[in-house]
């Protein structure tokens, strides 16, 4: 770059942020609707008002995104105004953010989790500003723009983006994200993962292979099933093999037992590996599963007897 | 055969058995491991940043480093390595490498893991991730074994 040109963007970086202090987040303009793998743009409108001196910081800018986006590598983040324009790149892996022992993904993920979305496979990416800049109390209210493009996953999904911003390199109590309204992915590949309303069945991670920890969810308060106030809830599940084994397992132990989370809800946590006793030179495509009581009541992915399914990563 | 050059000559090799038999740097390696050796069980989990360690049962030994310097793994857990295999402690500025090192099966990487420097010493943290994106971080905490109380 000329350096006369770097010069003169970064003084006018300088100029906006001279006033940087708390940024509330206004609105964002995001599409209701995506195709899968869609490049799609997004602006995060804000104010940066100045509450306090402040020696010199960067911006901070998080987004909370479906795992399956892997926004980190898909998304660029810029930052204009009308008085300048800047660009953000991702926060450094292993760097610490100021008052807390985690970067920032790990600061905004124990302080905001998933937010109003309800399934635990989404994450937080963040970005900063390339340089730090000043700020002093009391000036007047900057108006900016974030904008995010990023590509949209290939599942169908819903879910409600998240977005987040700071002008310190410290989490201010009072600071909250900003969650859109529901954005669909359709025509994608897989049954439907909603992240916004309640689903009877749900496994994390979406991208799993088999040598992962996976965890399944059952919610009775999702739809009215047998299973609806049961004492005890159970996991049918039979296991595909990539050369061509079903695998099905006893409730041997209670392995198959589901965890009570209160309310209804009950919970499944395994390695598929041994949960279904892999030989070492097997590996799982899918499994197809239901709940189930004492009884013998089940519970699928609909009322014809369809069992919910979860395909696996090859690996 | 003189009988004085005779006993040099047998002195001479047993001093050179006795210093192979006890190199500094192996005596170095057995006191590194000293401090690890032993059976370590998972005490929290991790995956993607989410705390997964109510939902599993880790009661058990996850792996057990012996002090001869080789170790085994429990195959009904997830982890790092699969196979039993050879460790080592490399130290560092930062806090101690522990190196494992699957035998079985031909070649194979050297998986790392780190003690913990952050507050709770004597701890070893495991990160790693698997076929997928997925990442895990493990703390790991030695299993202590009560005495018995004398009658």
């Amino acid at each position: 770059m000329n350096p006369v040109r770097k010069s003169a963007g970064f003084g006018l970086l300088s100029l906006i942020f001279l006033l940087a202090g708390c940024i509330t987040i206004d609105g964002v303009d995001q599409p209701s609707t995506a195709q899968p793998g869609q490049i799609i743009t997004i602006t995060v409108k804000m104010e940066i008002r100045q509450t306090k001196d402040n020696p010199a910081d960067r911006i901070f800018f998080g987004f909370l995104a479906p795992r399956d986006w892997n926004a980190g590598a898909n998304t660029t983040v810029t930052f204009s105004s009308d008085r300048g324009d800047g660009k953000m790149t991702l926060v450094p892996p292993g760097s610490i953010a100021m008052g807390g022992k985690n970067g920032w993904p790990g600061l905004l993920n124990s302080r905001f989790g998933i937010g109003v979305n309800l399934i635990k496979d989404l994450e937080w990416v963040t970005f900063q500003t390339d340089a730090s800049y000043a700020a002093t109390n009391c000036g007047p209210v900057v108006k900016g723009t974030i904008k995010i493009i990023t590509k949209a996953g290939m599942q169908n999904e819903i879910v409600r983006l998240g977005y987040y911003a700071t002008a310190e390199d410290i989490m201010d109590p009072v600071d909250n994200p900003f969650y859109s309204k529901e954005l669909s992915i359709v025509g994608g590949k897989g049954p439907l993962l909603d992240f916004v309303h309640p689903q009877t069945a749900t496994v994390v991670p979406l991208r799993s292979v088999d040598n992962d920890y996976i965890t399944m969810t059952f919610d009775g308060n999702a739809r009215q099933t047998a299973l609806t106030g049961s004492s005890a809830v159970y996991l049918l599940a039979s296991a595909y093999t990539r050369d061509q084994q079903v695998i099905k397992v006893s409730d041997e132990n209670g392995a198959t037992r589901l965890a009570p989370l209160g309310n209804n809800k009950w919970r499944i946590q395994f390695w598929p590996r041994s949960f279904f006793h892999l030989r070492e030179d097997q590996s799982l495509s899918k499994i197809e599963y239901y709940f189930t009581n004492r009884a013998g009541d089940r519970v699928g992915y609909d009322q014809s007897g369809i069992p919910f399914k979860f395909e696996f990563l090859d690996h | 055969m003189n009988y004085f050059n005779l006993n040099r000559k047998v002195l001479a090799v047993l001093l050179v058995l006795l210093a192979g038999a006890c190199k500094p740097e192996q005596r170095a390696g057995d006191e590194a491991r000293a401090a690890y050796a032993g059976s370590w069980t998972i005490v929290k989990a991790v995956r993607n940043l989410d705390d997964i360690t109510s939902g599993c049962d880790f009661g058990r030994s996850l792996i057990t480093l012996n002090a001869d310097g080789t170790y085994t793994v429990d195959k009904t857990a997830m982890f790092i390595v699969t196979k039993n295999g050879d460790w080592a402690v490399r130290k560092q500025s930062a806090g101690d490498i522990i190196v494992l090192k699957p035998s079985a099966g031909g070649p194979a990487p050297a998986y790392e893991m780190q003690s913990d420097t952050t507050g709770n010493a004597g701890n070893i943290i495991a990160n790693f991730t698997t076929g997928s994106s997925n990442t895990y971080e493990y703390i790991l905490q030695k299993i202590v074994l009560k005495e018995k109380s004398k009658p």
